[in-house]
């Protein structure tokens, strides 16, 4: 039987604790303060997903080693989602998930809103 | 002489290293997260200030996560009928010796009662 180390952060659960936002653009590029359990700067990824018969969807949040707080914070940026039009809002998932190993935290809930689109807006801007 | 240990909180420099919001109503009550060098939980303060005006942030133990990071409620700016931006300093300080970390700045808005310009149209 292999001994894990329970307080080593390669062994240790991955937990995301809160967010300071729950849902943004469509387009992507939303920043996002997230507190969490004990993370390795180099071996980490934020997995933005959607399940579905046909295979689903993913999208990893972009942000680099020195975006990760002291291990039990990240600040990084929105994916878009797959795709740009959309009527109503989307709820996805994301998760914390480990590049070595690939262990993952429980999923919390993302909410991408639609464009805004001001189509009268538009068709003036047009007219120019 | 007295010996500090700089690794240890209780003497440490304080220090914030980033907000993720830097501009709030002068009515208060932003929530903001602060990601900060280590703190003790019950020996720490967020304290806007300007000039002779001082006012506490307000968060529970349970906001402070990790020793790493903070997430508070912006107090009220001294006045509520401000025309213009004001911008104030945030400080941490740790209660026990009063030491202050470098202030971050913060800026309230005027507070509008008509967000809308329902009373312009």
């Amino acid at each position: 039987n292999p001994i894990y180390d329970s307080k080593s952060p390669n062994a240790s659960n991955l937990k995301i604790s809160r967010m300071d936002k729950t849902c943004g653009s469509v387009m992507g590029g939303d920043e996002i303060f997230l507190l969490c359990d004990k993370v390795q700067k180099d071996d980490i990824d934020i997995r933005f997903y959607e399940e579905d018969e046909e295979g689903g969807w993913e999208a990893f949040g972009d942000f680099s080693p020195t975006d990760v707080h002291k291990q039990y914070a990240i600040v990084f940026k929105t994916p878009p989602y797959h795709k740009t039009e959309i009527e109503r809002p989307v709820t996805v998932f994301l998760q914390l998930k480990r590049k070595k190993g690939g262990d993952c935290s429980e999923p919390k809930q993302f909410t991408y809103i639609p464009q805004v689109q001001d189509k009268e807006e538009v068709q003036r801007k047009r007219m120019k | 002489n007295p010996i500090y240990d700089k690794k240890a909180t209780t003497t440490a420099e304080l220090k914030i290293n980033r907000l993720n919001v830097v501009r709030g109503p002068c009515t208060g009550k932003t929530e903001v997260y602060m990601l900060c060098d280590k703190v003790q939980k019950d020996d720490i303060e967020i304290i806007f200030s300007l000039d002779d005006w001082e006012a506490k942030a307000e968060f529970a133990h349970t906001d402070v996560h990790r020793q790493i990071a903070i997430v508070f409620k912006t107090p009220p700016y001294q006045e509520q009928d401000v025309s213009g931006e004001v911008e104030v300093n945030v400080s941490l300080r740790r209660i026990s010796d009063r030491m202050y970390s470098e202030p971050v700045r913060f800026t309230y808005l005027p507070h509008n009662p008509d967000p809308y310009e329902v009373n312009r149209k």
